[in-house]
């Protein structure tokens, strides 16, 4: 069995917002944003993780938590069995150079001031010691990497597409020599067709270089063809982990199956792979009220009255590897946070 | 075609003059909606698919669009001849569903007022002396939000009466998706046009979504476009599916029949650069997306096709019919042609 790369106990991050009660008052109360709670999964070397759920699930904060962008509230994040918390400095430094990420707006994510080789050449000088001879050397290696042609290194970000920029993105992102790579969304906003090639970039940049990606996505026909474990997430708590296989084919969680349900298949022979439809109604409840109870109890088909009397379910081993945190499968009662 | 159809367009051209020269974009298009029919216009950024969709409705800036031939029939007129304020009267028949609900609805308006203000404006017919007297009459206001609350149940809104006094940051992206679904249903239109509405949804909201636009279409006799980029939501909710490629359609037909078997080399390239749950092997369609300034002579695919031939470089392909309601642009087709 490969090592474990990343850890993650137990992590939170809460967002407070200070606001006035009324207009003109001097007091104010703070509304508490629970983006992550609870998460805790194992990431093993050289396989893709991904991260599922829907839009505000927090698929990113928990991208950016681990990429230290944001300080987590509380909880642990063990990276090659080293904790890391409270970065400061040259080890911050030191830990941002195995972990690196590639962002979902590769046009937001670049300097429009900058060409390409500036772009990728400037976390080689934050974090290698290299010669400007070795620089541009290795600049220019790096954009072999992602099979864009060299004469774009001089171009400025407007004149590539969606599909190069992205390239370029990841590119400046193994600059480094990363071991971890956090992908948020790397193909949402390409077309289809060049959807696939940069996907085979990307299975093909791991063979290569031994990668370790955490990849965010909402796309599970995507996430069936790349991964190898799957976090499912709902109102910031992972619902359900474990391998690939196991969630596709038996997925024990509620939303999960409902989630798989809704997948939008394109061809017939797909549809045996999802299972029976389930449409959800009912509202999902905003992330700024406590969550006393399963925050997917308002639009699960199968709730007891347990559900919403008790605190959100604890993360169990219903299979091996395999968890899921719900009372049907016998799931215990949590923290109340 | 069909005499039935509520919009029809007819080999349809249109270029955009701009500093660097003449845009060829859409290019002998042809299209036909029925009532109570979603038709679905797919294909990838720059095919000309909002073009279409944005022609249709009137809100096509022209200059620097011209249309160049063909024809837009509208339940049998022409809505390329009209004058300006017939085709007002027109436009008051066609709905239109944006893609993105969070930046689609004022953000300092109720959704009460939002929707009472197009209310009214509507059956003040376009004079706004009459719109500010009937906004200001009790009785008309009353009429005006019993209608906006039937509306708002209409499309499955819990307690439209409290969402009426709320704003439209108070809701979530897929309730916000369907007040703008109750707007588009002011007035019995005939045509809904929708433009990749479910894009920013999730994909549990976004199948809520569908079968609720589909019930729609069915209870109100709506003719329907929907234009998309995601052939599984196409698959989901269009009952034909017209696939675009460089302005021109290269194959169209019932959706389910055109995503099993397409026929066209750019569909099947197009279908199979999708991921799959059946974890097939995908792969993307090489070569670049075309310069509108310099269209290829011909087949505007061929640079990027595996199976061109000869032909394809000098002729463009007109449509075969190769099956039952299924007409394929392509030259490997002529002699199937029934």
């Amino acid at each position: 069995m490969k090592p474990d790369i990343l850890e993650i106990k137990r992590l939170r991050k809460y967002f407070f917002r200070k606001r006035r009660i009324a207009r003109l008052s001097f007091r104010s109360k703070i509304t508490v944003i629970r983006a992550l709670s609870e998460c805790s999964f194992k990431v093993r070397k050289g396989e893709t993780f991904c991260v599922v759920g829907e839009s505000g699930s927090g698929k990113t904060t928990l991208a950016r938590t681990i990429a230290h962008l944001y300080e987590p509230t509380s909880g642990a994040i063990i990276l090659n069995g080293e904790p890391v918390s409270h970065l400061e400095g040259e080890t911050l430094k030191s830990y941002r150079r195995k972990v690196q990420m590639v962002f979902q707006d590769p046009s937001a994510a670049l300097n429009p001031r900058q060409t390409i080789a500036q772009s990728i050449a400037l976390p080689l000088r934050v974090h290698c010691r290299l010669s400007g001879h070795e620089r541009k050397q290795r600049v220019r290696e790096l954009v072999g990497l992602v099979q864009l042609p060299v004469e774009y290194m001089q171009r400025y970000p407007h004149a590539l597409s969606g599909g190069q920029k992205q390239r370029v993105g990841i590119a400046r992102a193994l600059a480094p020599e990363p071991e971890l790579l956090l992908l948020d969304e790397p193909t949402s906003a390409l077309d289809v067709s060049v959807q696939a090639k940069m996907l085979e970039l990307l299975s093909d940049l791991q063979d290569r270089l031994g990668l370790t990606y955490l990849l965010i996505t909402h796309n599970l026909s995507i996430v069936r063809n790349l991964a190898d474990h799957i976090a499912v997430m709902y109102l910031g708590r992972i619902v359900e982990h474990g391998p690939a296989e196991g969630i596709f084919k038996n997925p024990l969680h509620p939303y999960t199956r409902a989630l798989l349900s809704a997948i939008p298949v394109i061809t017939e022979a797909e549809r045996q792979h999802i299972p029976e439809e389930i449409t959800l109604d009912g509202e999902i409840p905003s992330p700024t009220d406590v969550q006393k109870n399963c925050g997917f109890v308002t639009r699960c088909q199968d709730r007891l009255p347990a559900c919403r009397a008790n605190a959100p379910p604890e993360l169990t081993e219903a299979r091996s590897e395999h968890w899921v945190g719900c009372y049907h499968h016998g799931s215990a009662e949590g923290v109340v946070v | 075609m069909s005499l039935n159809s509520q919009l029809e367009v007819r080999n349809l051209s249109v270029h955009f003059h701009t500093i660097d020269g003449t845009l060829r974009v859409i290019q002998g298009l042809n299209l036909q909606v029925s009532p109570k029919e979603m038709v679905g216009i797919a294909g990838e950024t720059g095919c000309g698919k909002s073009v279409t969709a944005k022609l249709v409705l009137g809100i096509l800036p022209m200059p620097p669009a011209q249309v160049v031939s063909g024809s837009i029939l509208f339940s049998g007129t022409d809505l390329l001849t009209l004058s300006a304020k017939d085709r007002e009267g027109v436009k008051q028949q066609i709905a239109y569903i944006p893609q993105d609900p969070m930046t689609s609805l004022n953000p300092t308006f109720t959704i009460g007022s939002l929707l009472l203000d197009a209310i009214v404006w509507r059956q003040s017919g376009g004079s706004l002396i009459r719109y500010f007297r009937k906004r200001h009459t009790g009785r008309e206001v009353r009429n005006a939000r019993e209608y906006a609350v039937d509306l708002l149940s209409r499309v499955d809104i819990p307690a439209p009466e409290q969402v009426m006094r709320r704003y439209p940051i108070e809701l979530s992206g897929g309730m916000r998706q369907r007040v703008l679904m109750a707007t588009a249903l002011i007035g019995h239109p005939k045509l809904l046009v929708a433009d990749e509405p479910t894009t920013a949804l999730d994909v549990t909201i976004q199948k809520r979504t569908l079968g609720l636009l589909q019930e729609k279409i069915e209870e109100e006799h709506l003719a329907g476009i929907y234009i998309t980029h995601d052939l599984g939501v196409a698959r989901n909710i269009c009952h034909r599916t017209y696939v675009m490629y460089a302005g021109t359609v290269v194959e169209s037909g019932p959706t389910k029949a055109l995503l099993d078997r397409p026929f066209h080399p750019y569909t099947a390239g197009l279908v199979r650069s999708i991921p799959k749950l059946t974890r097939e092997p995908y792969e993307g369609i090489p070569g670049q997306v075309l310069d509108y300034l310099n269209p290829p002579e011909g087949c505007r695919f061929h640079p990027r096709c595996s199976r061109r031939m000869a032909v394809c470089r000098q002729t463009s392909a007109p449509e075969y019919r190769v099956e039952k309601d299924r007409w394929v642009a392509c030259h490997l087709f002529s002699e199937k042609d029934g």
